[in-house]
């Protein structure tokens, strides 16, 4: 089976049939639009883009590493220190 | 080395000067800013474009959408074109042979090649040395048996007279290659014939 079939026709195409397909303006009308779509698509991509970029920034910028904590020591060898006040508390009699 | 050979095509004084092309080229140029100016060149490529696609799609509709197709590409993309010293519908008939594949694989349909009768056998009878009446059928019973390739490249050549440096613009290849593969496909199709004649 062959891939593709060749056929031999006796009416030729005539320049008016052809013609009747010709349509410039409806053309550019197209390209215009395509056109349009195009920017608008480029526009938003650039607008997602600067969103993502803020965003990441946004985030960077108030994002705060933890401080490295100073080692703690341990509760058995805390030491604990009272001040006791030997003075007499001024409501008393 | 390519050998020469002189094939005989159905409108031999087709091709353009190296002025026209460049005239063709500025026309372009203009028409990336103001794309009014692109009527010009498709006023003057539409019916062979048409014809070039109805030849492969053998559908007056879906040729009509095509024809379109390639010349919205061909509009879309202007600031990439390039000065080769090929006519500029060389470039449309390369965007129109990459539509028509797209089409044969999105629908998946075989490869049609429809050839207009009166053409098809003056350029036999020019090409090859047949006395006899011509059986259409037959040669095209043959003409089946050989490769797309080798139909693309004497579509080409016959049908719309380009230049081999046209023909290897338009499918991608060198010039000699495209000397080459137009030699080995008219002497496929004369082979063809001469096994009848025997």
């Amino acid at each position: 089976m062959t891939r593709f079939d060749i056929r031999v026709r006796r009416d030729k195409f005539t320049h008016s049939r052809i013609e009747r397909h010709k349509n410039y303006q409806s053309l550019l009308d197209k390209h215009y639009e395509l056109t349009r779509k195009k920017t608008r698509g480029v526009m938003v991509l650039v607008f997602l883009l600067i969103l993502i970029i803020a965003i990441l920034l946004a985030f960077f910028n108030r994002y705060e590493p933890p401080a490295d904590k100073a080692p703690q020591e341990p509760v058995s060898e805390m030491k604990i220190s009272m001040e006791i006040s030997n003075s007499i508390p001024e409501y008393m009699p | 080395m390519v050998k020469d050979f002189s094939i005989k095509v159905i409108e031999p004084n087709k091709h353009i000067s190296q002025e026209e092309i460049r005239k063709e080229f500025e026309t372009v140029r203009e028409a990336v800013n103001d794309p009014a100016r692109f009527q010009v060149l498709y006023d003057k490529y539409f019916t062979v474009i048409f014809n070039f696609i109805f030849r492969k799609i053998d559908d007056e509709d879906i040729t009509a959408d095509l024809t379109s197709q390639t010349f919205l590409k061909a509009m879309g993309n202007l600031r990439k074109y390039r000065y080769q010293g090929v006519p500029f519908s060389a470039w449309l008939y390369r965007i129109a042979a990459n539509e028509i594949n797209r089409h044969y694989r999105s629908s998946k349909r075989k490869v049609v090649y429809s050839f207009d009768e009166r053409e098809f056998e003056y350029l036999i009878e020019q090409n090859t040395e047949q006395e006899d009446e011509l059986d259409l059928s037959y040669i095209t019973r043959q003409m089946q048996t050989m490769c797309g390739s080798d139909i693309e490249v004497l579509e080409l050549r016959f049908f719309e007279s380009k230049t081999f440096g046209e023909i290897a613009f338009i499918l991608d290849i060198t010039e000699a290659n495209a000397k080459m593969r137009t030699y080995r496909a008219v002497e496929k199709l004369k082979k063809l014939l001469e096994r009848r004649t025997r």
